[in-house]
């Protein structure tokens, strides 16, 4: 076993709780976030679990440092605290305001990039998408910045040295990569089961450190490129009809042109 | 004794905590629980008192997997 040591860095997204139900704001702008519980993205509670547990499974030399980050508005301390409270060392939470735009996925890519070479990170362990815009976008984009190989998707990740073996969930299938360190994952669904994050845990985590940032303290200037046009709910679902008989199905059918 | 009974208060309290997201609602399942704590307030007997706490870890485990489970059938469901 060579005496590599991992600096993993997890970003962390607080979005609207997956057990709520969305609305669609008065102007069509965008989702009604106020007064809506919010928690961590599923897929980014998967990543934090996974760090801990490549602590867990090597030695703690083989895992130096995993540092959790989130950018949003203040609240996001919170999702911050969660993380901290499964097992993650320290984090960094970047504030927007609470009316500010939600950063794009090239944005928040290329401030995770200031961070990852600041922090000296060599391995960025992602959610592969978050659940309220979906983009899928980030882990991609930041392993290009960055220049390093990715693996999205993972569904099992074993570190060998200096190397990392990363089971992918392909369409139909799975694919297994190889690489070096540094190197960027996504994680899929079903890479592991997230411990709850306990109320002593909590407790605990808060003693943790949580360092403030704001968005000027990065090189990157924010503009989004894109401009939400409009917003709407999908249709309603149209309820089907009782046939009487089978000669009601059949003429039914017909009308539908199935048969 | 004085130690049991802080870890009882403790466990009471985190299993308050869990039940803040319980499917069925808080009030639900803080009734329920208060019931099962003051039904269970009249045993002295340390022995017993152990078991119940067992009881009590066991349930907070069935609680974190009913999440865990609900939650990833609903992202499963929507992403698959």
């Amino acid at each position: 076993m060579s005496s590599t040591t991992l600096r993993i860095l997890v970003p962390v997204k607080r979005v609207i709780d997956y057990a709520v139900k969305p609305r669609v704001n008065k102007s069509q702008t965008a989702v009604e976030i106020a007064g809506v519980k919010h928690s961590m993205n599923p897929f980014d509670e998967l990543s934090v679990e996974e760090s801990v547990r490549l602590r867990e499974k090597h030695t703690a030399k083989t895992v130096e440092d995993i540092l959790a980050l989130s950018i949003g508005p203040p609240k996001a301390a919170d999702t911050l605290r969660t993380a901290m409270a499964m097992g993650c060392d320290r984090s960094i939470h970047v504030e927007t305001a609470e009316k500010d735009e939600m950063l794009e996925p090239l944005q928040v890519a290329k401030i995770l990039k200031e961070v990852v070479e600041k922090e000296g990170r060599n391995l960025v362990i992602l959610g592969k998408q978050s659940i309220d815009d979906d983009s899928s976008q980030t882990g991609q984009m930041l392993a290009g910045l960055l220049g390093w190989g990715q693996a999205c998707g993972a569904s099992k990740v074993t570190l060998d040295g200096e190397y990392l073996e990363v089971n992918k969930e392909v369409d139909g299938g799975s694919e297994t990569v190889r690489g070096k360190l540094p190197m960027v994952i996504t994680t899929d669904l079903r890479l592991n089961e997230p411990r709850y994050a306990s109320l002593p845990n909590i407790m605990k985590a808060k003693k943790k450190k949580l360092e403030k940032k704001k968005l000027e303290d990065f090189q990157f200037r924010a503009e989004n490129r894109l401009k939400t046009l409009k917003v709407t709910e999908p249709p309603p679902r149209q309820g089907g009809g009782k046939v009487e008989n089978v000669d009601g199905l059949i003429s039914k059918l017909k009308e539908l042109g199935a048969l | 004794m004085s130690t049991l009974r802080y870890k009882v208060l403790n466990t009471y309290k985190e299993l308050l905590f869990l039940g803040k997201s319980y499917p069925l609602g808080y009030t639900y399942f803080r009734t329920r629980c208060h019931a099962a704590f003051s039904k269970a307030a009249g045993i002295t007997d340390e022995a017993e008192i152990e078991k119940k706490l067992a009881l009590a870890e066991y349930v907070k485990k069935e609680i974190e997997m009913l999440y865990y489970l609900k939650k990833y059938r609903a992202i499963k469901k929507r992403y698959e």
